[in-house]
């Protein structure tokens, strides 16, 4: 036999082995038309499935991120009320405070410093879904008892006792027109100041004083909750309790002025100090929202790439479908010809 | 001359033409048959004049044929090694799916810092629970079908070294039918097909060279160049491991006491479905199996608690522990097939969530949130920490020594990737050179139906002319009796 020979059985196998691997591959070809992604992304990527595969945890890593960055902006919105709130409260007596000058004018306030006071204890016991918001880390335990309870707070009783103690008397008692100015002014600076400080403010705040650190981006963290450990709430407390307490006393005038003066210095201090607080919360508030939009751009991009990596134009399968389909065909037509094409067919 | 001898030629020829209609009618009936080798019967004439059928001739080419034999023998190398490897991107799965061990440590830490955040959430706290037991369980599954393929390659190992011996022993007898000489043509041809198919079939299990001796005979070795084959079969010996878990080696191939695969064979097997088997067995899944005990080593050894006191107490399995728990394991070797959820943070298993974000899970000492707090997430933040820090890996796993927990288990998935690419582009290739092998040694050796049906009519024109030429000569003589009547 010659080279050029060729035997009966390659004819038909030279016809059906290219069939089967195009019917093969018009299978995967229809799979990824429909998916529009290749139909085996490692077989296609190989060792580049890395790229693939890390980009798919760097997009639920970051949409993780995010879901978790609405919460805190709840928490931080939430906590951005409260202040505004404590601030609008507190400068609206001290305006009024400031207008009024006599002794019987200051009696007004008391029971405005007394709701301050208790208002001030419910709205840093704000909550959000369980989790008291300005408790720190200790979250679980609502971090403020009210001073105004009945029966009296130990911050209360605090209070009475360290009085006592500097003038051997009540607050409430008749005797306390015989202090003097200066005596006053000590009591203010020294042993009252104490009582809304330091082991002091323990009476009144179960809170932590560790705030909450959250990761807000890939690689930022902020601190995200504000303490009622927090000074400017001790100078507020400060500020009411000294009103609550001693503006309606029997005070000789030249003290009760001084009161007076003592609380409204407090309540300037404490506003200025609320208003810090509030915005260093609004500088954490506008990373959270610059933080997003980079991840969102992000994660556009990232996903831009996975696209690149594993999709498939499906202009060029759709095209591919249609020459396979041809060439199909075409195998079909030739075989069906080589039926016919047998010198048997021929013999009489 | 006489008209005696012309009707003896004409007879002859009748009879020559008879033979030679057998041969084509057999290569005929043979036109399907892969291992079938065209025949061609060799006319001669003696001293008389008289035409004879003196032997069968068989197609052959031996360069051809063992072209077949070696592409066929790369072909099933390969495609076991490909279709081993496809069962183990099971473990893997679709990218987008989010199924494998790289995606699921992926959702796993994610859902941890999404819990630090929050620690007081104790539906976070179920979250990454639920996620730990996932991947743990992700783990167990990936490394029993390791295993499965492991075990699967053993099995196929045996029944091909069985397969091979009962080719032998066949081989044995064709062998002999050739080379004892008191055979016809035809059934040393027939015996020759016999032992082709059987070599072809040889050669689908291990890589094998063949040898022709003087007296037709035929001697087989390995690829590697271990006898298999002379005169009388070698014994081809195998015993299945059971069960081949983690770290342990399966047996040897051996042939006439040579092994041929494994890491302590001299003279291992080129090609073939053993070597692809054995390679299958021996180094990609036992390397796949090595990366999975070092995801789960590394997520063991992050999660893992130390004495929050700075004291002595030893470092202790945290939220996800192995069998030996709660002690640290010392060789990541058989982890992923015993990873677990720590069963004093599943509270399907009375254990409480609270040591998640505390620790204590083994035992109160470890317990770094004294005061209770609902929001306590230093313990938290450390295992982050750990996650995102390099660890060090065991250099079995063909993969960076030292990664973090995530790029360690993302590496692996490329690794498996890479692997199964290449494994299917050289399957490809492998299976493609033996179809064009198979169909040069068809064309050369093969039947073509059109050139045996043309023969067919020459035989019946000459036939014809035969029995013409004895009417000739029979009316011939009826002449000359008619004379002498």
């Amino acid at each position: 036999m010659t080279s050029n020979s060729i035997s009966s059985a390659s004819m038909y196998l030279s016809l059906a082995g290219p069939l089967q691997s195009m019917q093969k591959n018009l299978q995967t070809l229809q799979t990824e038309m429909t998916t529009g992604r290749y139909a085996d992304v490692g077989l296609q990527l190989g060792a580049n499935t890395v790229q693939s595969v890390s980009l798919y945890n760097n997009v639920s890593a970051l949409t993780a991120i995010q879901s978790e960055n609405n919460i805190v902006s709840t928490r931080l919105g939430l906590t951005q009320n409260v202040i505004s709130s404590l601030t609008t409260s507190a400068q609206t007596l001290m305006q009024n405070m400031a207008g009024a000058t006599s002794n019987a004018a200051m009696t007004s306030f008391v029971s405005t410093a007394q709701q301050n006071l208790q208002d001030m204890a419910n709205q840093l016991n704000t909550s959000q879904t369980g989790s008291y918001i300005f408790a720190g880390v200790n979250s679980g335990v609502a971090p403020m008892t009210n001073y105004m309870s009945t029966p009296a707070s130990a911050a209360k009783t605090a209070m009475d006792a360290s009085f006592q103690t500097a003038f051997g008397m009540s607050q409430s008692s008749a005797g306390v027109s015989s202090i003097t100015p200066a005596q006053m002014q000590a009591y203010l600076d020294g042993p009252f100041a104490a009582l809304n400080q330091g082991s002091g403010w323990a009476n009144t705040s179960s809170a932590s004083s560790t705030v909450l650190q959250t990761q807000i981006g890939p690689s930022e963290s902020r601190t995200t909750s504000v303490s009622a450990n927090n000074t400017a709430f001790q100078q507020l407390a400060t500020a009411y309790t000294m009103i609550a307490e001693l503006g309606g006393g029997n005070f000789s005038k030249a003290t009760a002025q001084t009161i007076s003066a003592s609380a409204i210095k407090a309540l300037s201090t404490a506003i200025a100090s609320l208003q810090a607080v509030s915005s260093s919360v609004g500088g954490v508030q506008s990373d959270i929202t610059t933080s997003n939009d980079n991840m969102t751009s992000q994660i556009n991009i990232m996903n831009t790439q996975i696209g690149n990596l594993e999709n498939v134009d499906p202009y060029t399968a759709q095209t591919s479908i249609s020459q396979l389909n041809t060439r199909i065909e075409a195998a079909y037509s030739l075989t069906a010809q080589m039926e016919q094409m047998s010198i048997v067919k021929y013999l009489p | 001359m006489s008209l005696t001898t012309a009707f003896q030629a004409a007879q002859s020829s009748m009879a020559v033409v008879s033979a030679q209609s057998n041969v084509v009618s057999g290569n005929i009936a043979g036109v399907n048959s892969p291992n079938y080798a065209r025949r061609t019967a060799n006319v001669t004439t003696d001293s008389a004049g008289l035409a004879t059928v003196s032997s069968v001739t068989r197609a052959t080419d031996q360069t051809l044929y063992d072209t077949m034999l070696s592409t066929t023998s790369a072909s099933s190398a390969a495609s076991a090694i490909s279709s081993g490897l496809n069962t183990l991107q099971n473990t893997v799965g679709d990218t987008a799916s989010a199924q494998s061990p790289a995606a699921l440590v992926g959702t796993l830490i994610s859902d941890l810092q999404s819990y630090v955040s929050s620690p007081d959430d104790m539906n976070q706290a179920q979250g990454v629970v639920t996620d730990a037991q996932t991947t743990a369980t992700a783990l167990n599954s990936a490394s029993i079908l390791v295993q499965t393929v492991r075990q699967q390659a053993d099995t196929d190992m045996a029944t091909a070294v069985s397969n091979i011996n009962a080719d032998l022993v066949k081989f044995q007898q064709a062998n002999n039918t050739i080379i004892s000489g008191g055979a016809t043509s035809g059934a040393i041809n027939d015996a020759m097909d016999t032992r082709d198919s059987i070599l072809q079939n040889l050669s689908q299990y291990m890589g094998i060279s063949t040898l022709q001796q003087s007296n037709g005979g035929t001697v087989i070795y390995t690829d590697s160049g271990v006898t298999l084959f002379e005169t009388t079969p070698r014994t081809v010996t195998f015993s299945t491991t059971t069960p081949l878990s983690a770290g342990v080696t399966g047996a040897a191939v051996v042939v006439d006491g040579v092994p041929v695969t494994g890491s302590g064979s001299t003279m291992p097997l080129k090609s073939g479905s053993i070597a692809g088997l054995a390679q299958l067995r021996d180094t990609l899944a036992p390397t796949y199996q090595s990366q999975l005990d070092g995801i789960a080593s590394g997520l063991i050894s992050a999660f893992s608690e130390t004495d929050p006191s700075g004291g002595g107490l030893p470092r202790q399995t945290g939220l996800l522990t192995w069998s030996g728990g709660p002690n640290m394991p010392s060789t990541s070797t058989g982890l992923a097939a015993s990873i677990k959820i720590n069963p004093a943070v599943d509270p399907t298993q009375g254990g409480s969530l609270t040591t998640l974000r505390d620790g204590g899970m083994a035992g109160a000492a470890y317990n770094g949130n004294s005061t209770g707090a609902a929001s306590y997430s230093a313990h938290l933040q450390s295992m982050v920490t750990a996650l995102n820090t390099a660890q060090s890996f065991s250099s079995s796993s063909g993969l960076s020594t030292s990664a973090t927990v995530q790029n360690y288990a993302t590496d692996s998935v490329g690794w498996l990737e890479a692997q199964r690419q290449s494994a299917s582009n050289n399957s490809t290739f492998q299976t493609s050179m033996q179809t064009s092998a198979t169909q040069a040694l068809s064309n050369t050796t093969g039947v073509n139906i059109d050139t045996e049906m043309t023969k067919m009519l020459s035989l019946e024109n000459s036939y014809q002319a035969s029995a013409k030429l004895i009417t000739a000569i029979d009316s011939m003589f009826n002449s000359l009796m008619g004379i002498t009547a």
